[in-house]
């Protein structure tokens, strides 16, 4: 296992490596730079040599692959770079929006699993019954809605008409107890993230369930006398968990990346709109950075899906 | 009879003195003004943040030299007076005393030179707005500690220092000099001149200003701003109805569709205003466009486009009125340089003389009923009034192909491009010709195309037109400056160079408990922010004291309460010198005449 691990971990810089230049030529290729993008946020015409200082003070006026070598030695020292929009170290940047982000998609992938879980092992004790019928379309109807629509149909429900909790932002000013009030700003968008890819994980589960339900190993467990808690949740879920760790394994990379449309919905304060923003502001080195960082994720992800699929199930060996 | 009415009128000011706070007649102190913003930048130095959304809430913190009225016209806010010399070349500033700085540090003339000097600096590797003009100051003379005085290489007009992105906004010298700017705390915890002080900030999620007592100009009728970012209108607009904010700032606006409800809401303002920028739809001169489309090459094509399209209606049905219509090279805002002879040149809507002026140009319909066809390229910003366009070409018979392009895409592909529109027939954008009308220069003389940095990327071309721009940026005196742009505005609205549109607009909302809310202006070019802002809840000032700490709760319920009825103790008293009146005159009547 430990082979295994480290194996992982001394393919995860190639690999993360290989989407930074991906991601770096795709970026590229889009048109329009960040110098194009300052010199139209000023409303007037700019002399062409104020672009051509602009460029270079940026290193834009360099080849593609000098501006890729420069780029590359410089994360690989942790710097990455300058964001000429906002005019602060794009670390600064993404560190400020970090812990708001992880708080987020965490407790939305906690609600989107759990919930989806559970969802999914009740419809399947009695597939195609009423309770099935139910789960199943209310989760798929709720999968189809767009997130940005809930978020403004939960906002003027649960903000507007009931005053329940804030339209927006992630705090208030001078809370008399800033963690409640926190999680008082969080709830909305934290629901709405989580219904939105909770019919996933509860197709899954459902299907996975069904699956294994029919299992000898099931069947001898009932003949033993097992109580229906024992079952399902002792020996049923465990095994068809597994691929729902698989989703869980990629859907990681968004405790880092967030979610633009929920983000930009409820004013939350995280990286997702801020890598919105900066595609369209062509600020290169932040969009840069929070792909290196997604892809990461997505790295760190697998491997830990991987070796909870050791945990869960024993049959399963890595060498 | 003389003398009772002077009782009567003595009476009324002293019957009616306590209420003259209502319906906006006195303005009250205190109260927080919560402002929902759209969603901008941590970065508080207006020199490093040139974006278009910082502008307002910079304002409330800094001052610049000179700043525009709301007609354009210039007033000072530093400087108290001014002096043009040497044709041009010389800008001598008597600046106001007694300035301090938020630190209590004073405001001099050092400040200035200093400020300017940093800007010179900074222009040669980091872009800022004033930096072309910056780089022609030759010398920054300070004889006394409130005279700067600005020596140039070449003629400038006065409107070149007025500026408005943001680096016009004097900073601290004490506090910026000798460190790198980028890194300093200041940055995030501003010092300024302006009639609000900063307190704090979270992130991007709010912004909390305390009124400036100390004020040069007088202490602001709020106690606090505090602003709200938000990153979507819709849900600031939820905001401001549920009573979380106060306001909504025309950086944030309201969506259209939602524009006729809320000007039914009891406890809400709406109003849309159209600055000096214009919307167009233009046409592209190039050799090589005109080659593929000769069409582009004749007026009367040109004139039948813009008879086409119906403003009117588009103003009313899209755009819920919220701007006017305008014609010419530069926005009908600008009241001094306009033209009366453009109102009646601005084209009617008139399908059939659109139809007959393409038939006479022989461009008859064909077969499949379209005459030609036309691509219409679309900055992203104009992708709601894009198919509206379309719709009224198709109708005269112009098979429009659309391209609505992202806004850097359309910057980076169109504007910037040494070639343009390329080979693109029509184009729906903005022209920015800003405040004052010179800046239309940049999109009309023939030199200022986008290889040199200028904005006629539909390489319009007019030598007269040239000829006028060129003396009108030399020409120090107002009136002669206001005929040289009459006639050049006349001599380009006669060759259809584009179909102008409307003003650019902006969109605000307020509670109607606060008072001088609406700007009517670019947020840009107002000075001092939200200084005139009062709450028709607040109290006289001797009563009024800014509290150094304070939660901010209370200054619009979360039910806001109707605009201010008339109180019943007013009623009373107006009751009483009306009955008054009557009886003295009852009793004048009564009376004997005397023999």
């Amino acid at each position: 296992m430990r082979r295994y691990v480290l194996k992982r971990l001394l393919q995860a810089p190639a690999l993360i490596l290989l989407v930074a230049i991906i991601n770096f030529t795709l970026i590229h290729i889009a048109p329009g730079d960040p110098a194009v993008y300052l010199a139209g946020s000023l409303g007037q015409a700019r002399p062409i040599e104020f672009l051509e200082n602009l460029r270079e003070s940026m290193g834009l006026n360099r080849p593609l692959h000098e501006q890729l070598w420069i780029y590359l030695s410089r994360v690989f020292q942790g710097d990455f770079g300058y964001s000429y929009t906002h005019q602060r170290p794009v670390s600064v940047l993404i560190l400020g929006r970090l812990a708001s982000t992880v708080i987020l998609m965490g407790v939305s992938l906690l609600i989107s699993v759990v919930l989806g879980v559970l969802l999914g092992v009740a419809a399947s004790k009695k597939p195609y019954s009423k309770v099935d019928n139910i789960i199943t379309s209310t989760s798929l109807i709720v999968y189809s809605m767009p997130s940005f629509w809930v978020g403004i149909v939960f906002i003027l429900i649960f903000a507007y008409q009931l005053g329940l909790f804030p339209v927006g932002g992630m705090r208030s000013m001078d809370p008399a107890n800033p963690t409640l009030d926190i999680l008082w700003h969080l709830i909305l968008p934290a629901t709405v993230l989580g219904l939105g890819r909770l019919a996933l994980y509860m197709r899954l589960t459902r299907a996975n369930m069904l699956e294994v339900l029919r299992q000898d190993y099931v069947t001898t467990a009932w003949a033993k006398g097992c109580d229906e808690t024992k079952v399902y949740y002792g020996h049923a879920l465990r095994n068809a968990l597994l691929p729902v760790v698989t989703v869980v394994g990629f859907q990681f990379r968004f405790l880092l990346t967030g979610s633009v449309l929920v983000e930009t919905v409820f004013s939350w304060p995280g990286i997702g709109h801020l890598l919105f923003v900066s595609v369209l502001e062509r600020d290169y080195n932040l969009i840069m950075a929070i792909f290196f960082f997604g892809s990461a994720m997505v790295v760190i992800g697998n491997l830990l899906a991987d070796l909870a699929y050791a945990l869960l199930d024993p049959r399963i060996r890595y060498r | 009879m003389k003398n009772q009415l002077v009782i009567i009128g003595l009476a009324a000011l002293v019957l009616l003195a306590p209420f003259s706070h209502v319906n906006g007649l006195e303005p009250l102190y205190g109260g927080t003004l919560r402002v929902g913003f759209a969603t901008s930048k941590e970065m508080f130095n207006p020199t490093l943040h040139y974006s278009g959304v910082s502008g307002l809430f910079h304002r409330d913190i800094f001052n610049g030299l000179l700043s525009w009225t709301i007609d354009y016209d210039i007033e000072g806010d530093l400087a108290k007076s001014w002096e043009i010399r040497d044709g041009g070349k010389t800008f001598a500033f008597q600046l106001f005393q007694g300035v301090k700085w938020h630190d209590g540090k004073p405001f001099t003339s050092a400040d200035v030179k200093w400020h300017y000097e940093m800007l010179k600096e900074l222009g040669k590797t980091t872009p800022t707005p004033l930096g072309p003009y910056v780089k022609d100051i030759e010398s920054i003379e300070v004889p006394d500690e409130y005279t700067v005085i600005f020596k140039c290489r070449n003629v400038h007009q006065l409107s070149d220092w007025v500026g408005g992105y943001g680096d016009n906004l004097i900073l601290p010298k004490h506090l910026f000099e000798g460190t790198d700017m980028r890194t300093s705390p200041y940055n995030l915890k501003p010092i300024g001149t302006g009639p609000f002080k900063y307190v704090s900030h979270q992130g991007t999620e709010y912004l909390r200003l305390q009124a400036n007592l100390e004020y040069f100009r007088g202490r602001p009728y709020l106690d606090e701003v505090v602003y709200r970012f938000y990153a979507k209108t819709e849900t600031g607009l939820i905001a401001l109805e549920a009573g979380e904010i106060d306001a909504i700032s025309q950086t944030l606006g309201i969506p259209f569709p939602e524009i006729p409800r809320i000007k039914q809401h009891e406890k809400i303002t709406v109003e849309g205003f159209g600055y000096d920028t214009v919307i167009r739809v233009y046409f592209n001169f190039r050799e090589e466009a005109q080659k593929k489309n000769p069409w582009l090459a004749d007026i009367n094509v040109r004139k039948a486009i813009a008879h086409a399209i119906d403003k009117n209606t588009i103003l009313e049905k899209v755009l819920y009125g919220i701007t006017t219509t305008t014609w010419g090279p530069f926005s009908n805002r600008l009241k001094w340089a306009y033209p009366s002879e453009l109102y009646e040149m601005e084209p009617k809507y008139d399908l059939k003389l659109a139809e007959k002026l393409l038939d006479d140009a022989g461009y008859p319909r064909k077969a499949d009923g379209f005459r030609f066809k036309a691509k219409l390229t679309v900055i992203g910003s104009q992708a709601v009034l894009a198919p509206v366009v379309k719709d009224y070409l198709v109708k005269v018979g112009i098979d429009v192909d659309l391209e609505v392009l992202e806004h850097t895409t359309w910057l980076a592909t169109y504007f910037n491009a040494p070639d343009g529109l390329k080979d693109i027939p029509l184009a729906l954008a903005i022209g920015g010709t800003g405040p004052d009308p010179s800046k239309s220069g940049t999109l009309y003389h023939s030199k200022m195309v986008p290889a040199v940095g200028g904005e006629n990327c539909q390489f319009y071309n007019n030598p007269e037109a040239d000829k006028l721009y060129d003396a009108a940026s030399s020409e120090m005196d107002k009136t002669k400056r206001a005929d040289l742009y009459k006639k050049v505005a006349v001599i380009v609205a006669k060759d259809y160079p584009c179909v102008w549109l409307f003003n650019n607009y902006k969109i605000e909302a307020w509670n109607k408990d606060f008072m001088n809310f609406p700007r009517r202006m670019y947020a840009f070019w107002k000075k001092e922010g939200q200084k005139d802002v009062w709450w028709t809840k607040g109290k006289p000032l001797a009563t009024t004291t800014v509290p150094t700490t304070r939660p901010v709760t209370t200054t619009s319920a979360v039910t806001p309460t109707p605009p201010a009825a008339m109180p019943i103790e007013l009623i009373a008293a107006i009751a009483v010198l009306v009955v008054a009146a009557a009886g003295i005159a009852l009793w004048k009547r009564g009376k004997p005449p005397k023999t």
